[in-house]
């Protein structure tokens, strides 16, 4: 397993988000966890990360205890993984070029970078810092950025939410892509179930405190909870103007 | 249109006022200086060995100051922005912040009278010399470093820090994202540590030390007067000054580009440990030196020869006329602030030249500025003025107007646009959206400009100095007075009252801000 949680609680600003929750994350799959807000999706990407101390559980990669509770055994940049934020979380003093050679260290070879650049379409711009960059070219140096280590998990924290429609369209297609030319773990948090329909073959449907759905992607629409039956019909209300050009 | 009549609006009344208070005098200094009798003496006396190795000298002490505060100041700031929030790191804190409100001479007057005035070799010979200087300015504006870049690291870009704790290790993270992003907030405050460093008056008299700043008092002083040799020795600061002035706008405006939209701490974790162990060591010894210095002018103050409640008593006048000061500069800073501030903070295009002369104010020496205010307003014609207290506000508003200017800015910067439009809409008067929504909103931001005003009025040296009129003697003024020729117990207890005023002012501020927030 990729990334296995086990009987993991978490909490922010001292309220319980989720409880005891025992999750596995295979190697190259694609999973969306989805949710309205406050039911604690981000902070779950977070505690994976190692950016954030779990209340309660264990949270292991590849077989390996990353975290224990408040313990945080593994340092973030030692877990094989990478996030792109929904606030992006660009350097303001950094160009492309030195983002992607900060990111990726060292070692790295300079044509890994050059070959990133290249599949998102921003080769000429390296120079270029974020300020000079649009919304759309920000969002792909994020995404590249945080494919610069080669990492073997990827964590998207909503990143598209404030792009419109069609660019969010174009990088939807990018990741899926990325995913397959490279095969890493996604795991990517949202609220849009469109956009968990198109990235994900798993998808989890986050309540307050609890998981209401987790299986796979194409019986999600199926699926009979309250939540998600909200959740289905605003998918309808985003699909159909889509699906007949209207949008 | 309209907007473009407002923004000539503000250029022009900032701009007026940096006319006014600033430019105005330097430029009765210059021309003052044009005067000479000896024009063709000038550039041989600016060039001679002497005068270059005091300059020199000077510049050297300056650089040294901001350079240890930046090595100070940056580690503290980020121990403090990683969430220490203890009562002791605040305690810490807070008695390592003190000395930045207080006259640095009063720190230093405590350290001396620690040491005992011993002699050379005995423990005295370093502080008696640059040394003592570079380490007493550094305690009183090392927290000028701290505070910048504080703030600044607490709007840094949160997911920025965590993509890059993402990636690598705490030390490269710290290194090449963290410092970088805070260079302009160090820069700004180290340009400014300078250059209060090099006009500073009172410090380097008392350490018996060479300093241009000082040979430009002296030739005020009663008994070798001479004015145009003064205004000379002033043309080497005005025009550092106007460098640094220039260099800090620039990196002013660096600076609002590279701040993320989120004020958050920064995570303990994304920082490396031994850096916050630093900063939690640097506090311990910044207060510690504090409380030694204080400590010791409060025994002293209290017990010592000539001190007791008696000597408290005898520097009453002198902190009358203190507050008397700095309360009229506060009020004229605050009625000019206010507005100004709110202008500046909802006009779309940057007030940068217009604001520029107020800058300048701020980094030139106060003696310097003082001595131009002598220069332009020491004439019969104008003796009403000169003679009384009138032209001491001046040089005190003209000093530090651009500081309440920029806390009421930043203040009102933080004010949604909804809310002055939501206030338009029902058609009221200006009058009564003023009293009724601006007002109140406003309290905190006209709180904190005025009490910065009294604060800096309060611990004024270099411009009173010149400026205060027969009679008129402001505390900081009598301790350094009392210092040449009185008992330590009755200079330590003029210092203990200015300690305990500026004190209490602190504490006011804390504690109305602290109303205020619980109300909101």
């Amino acid at each position: 397993m990729s990334i296995r949680l086990e009987k993991l609680e978490i909490a922010a600003g001292g309220r319980k988000l989720l409880g005891s929750l025992d999750l596995s994350f295979a190697a190259a799959s694609r999973t969306a966890i989805l949710g309205v807000s406050g039911t604690g999706k981000t902070t779950l990407l977070r505690t994976i990360a190692g950016l954030q101390v779990a209340a309660s559980g264990r949270v292991w990669i590849d077989d390996q205890l990353v975290t224990d509770g408040a313990r945080v055994p593994v340092a973030p940049h030692r877990r094989g993984l990478a996030m792109v934020f929904q606030d992006l979380g660009l350097w303001p003093h950094l160009t492309i070029s030195e983002h992607l050679r900060f990111a990726a260290g060292p070692q790295t070879p300079a044509g890994w970078l050059q070959e990133l650049v290249t599949v998102v379409g921003l080769d000429g711009l390296q120079k270029r810092r974020p300020a000079s960059l649009s919304g759309g070219e920000q969002q792909r140096l994020a995404l590249i950025r945080a494919l610069a280590s080669r990492p073997r998990r990827l964590l998207l924290d909503e990143p598209f939410t404030s792009l419109d429609l069609v660019l969010r369209q174009g990088l939807c297609e990018l990741v899926d892509e990325l995913q397959r030319r490279y095969g890493f773990t996604l795991l990517l948090v949202t609220h849009d179930p469109l956009e968990a329909l198109r990235l994900a073959e798993r998808v989890i449907l986050l309540g307050p405190g609890e998981i209401l759905w987790d299986g796979p992607a194409g019986e999600f629409r199926s699926a009979q909870t309250e939540q998600l039956a909200d959740l289905n019909r605003a998918l309808e209300r985003w699909t159909a103007p889509v699906m007949s050009g209207r949008r | 249109m309209k907007r473009a009549f407002h923004q000539l609006r503000l250029s022009f009344l900032l701009s007026g006022f940096g006319l006014l208070l600033v430019l105005l005098p330097v430029g009765f200094l210059l021309l003052g200086s044009l005067a000479t009798r000896e024009p063709q003496a000038v550039p041989k006396w600016l060039l001679s060995s002497g005068s270059l190795e005091l300059l020199l000298r000077s510049l050297l002490v300056a650089g040294a100051t901001s350079l240890l505060s930046l090595l100070l100041g940056v580690p503290l700031a980020l121990w403090w922005v990683a969430g220490h929030k203890r009562r002791w790191a605040r305690l810490l804190l807070g008695l390592h912040l003190l000395p930045l409100s207080l006259p640095p001479y009063t720190v230093a007057l405590g350290f001396a009278q620690l040491l005992g005035r011993l002699a050379p070799g005995a423990g005295a010979g370093f502080f008696y010399g640059p040394g003592g200087l570079t380490l007493v300015m550094t305690i009183c504006l090392s927290p000028l470093v701290t505070l910048l870049v504080a703030a600044f690291a607490a709007r840094l870009d949160g997911a920025a820090l965590e993509a890059a704790a993402l990636s690598r290790a705490p030390a490269p993270v710290l290194l090449r994202i963290v410092l970088p992003a805070l260079l302009p907030a160090a820069a700004l405050a180290a340009l400014v540590v300078f250059v209060l460093t090099l006009g500073e008056v009172a410090v380097p008299q008392l350490l018996r030390t060479p300093s241009w700043a000082v040979t430009v008092f002296s030739r005020l002083a009663d008994l070798s007067y001479a004015p145009a040799q003064a205004t000379l020795r002033c043309l080497p600061l005005l025009f550092i000054a106007a460098l640094v002035a220039a260099a800090c706008q620039h990196i002013d405006r660096r600076a609002r580009g590279s701040l993320g939209l989120r004020v958050r701490r920064i995570a303990p974790a994304l920082l490396p440990s031994g850096l916050l162990w630093a900063g939690r060591l640097l506090a311990v010894l910044l207060a510690l030196a504090t409380v030694l210095s204080l400590a010791t002018l409060a025994t002293n103050g209290i017990a010592g020869p000539g001190g007791g409640l008696g000597a408290l008593a005898a520097s009453l006048p002198a902190l009358a006329n203190s507050l008397t000061y700095a309360t009229t500069a506060a009020l004229v800073m605050l009625v000019v602030a206010a507005p100004l501030g709110f202008y500046w903070s909802h006009s779309r295009a940057p007030a940068t030249l217009a604001t520029l002369p107020l800058l300048l104010g701020l980094v030139l020496p106060g003696v310097v500025l003082a001595l131009g205010l002598v220069i332009q307003w020491n004439r019969p014609a104008t003796s009403w003025l000169y003679g009384g207290t009138t032209v001491a506000v001046l040089g005190l508003v003209g000093h530090y107007l651009y500081l309440p200017l920029r806390a009421a800015k930043l203040g009102f910067d933080r004010f949604p646009r909804a809310w002055i439009d939501a206030a338009r809409l029902p058609g009221r008067g200006p009058w009564q959206r003023l009293r009724t929504i601006y007002l109140p909103l406003s309290r905190r931001v006209l709180l904190t400009a005025g009490l910065l005003g009294l604060l800096l009025g309060l611990r004024d040296v270099d411009t009173l100095i010149v400026l205060y009129p027969p009679g008129g003697q402001t505390l900081t003024i009598r301790t350094l007075t009392l210092e040449a020729n009185s008992p330590a117990g009755l200079t330590a207890a003029a210092a203990l009252l200015q300690v305990g005023t500026t004190a209490t002012l602190l504490w006011l501020l804390a504690h109305l801000r602290g109303i205020m927030e619980g109300r909101k």
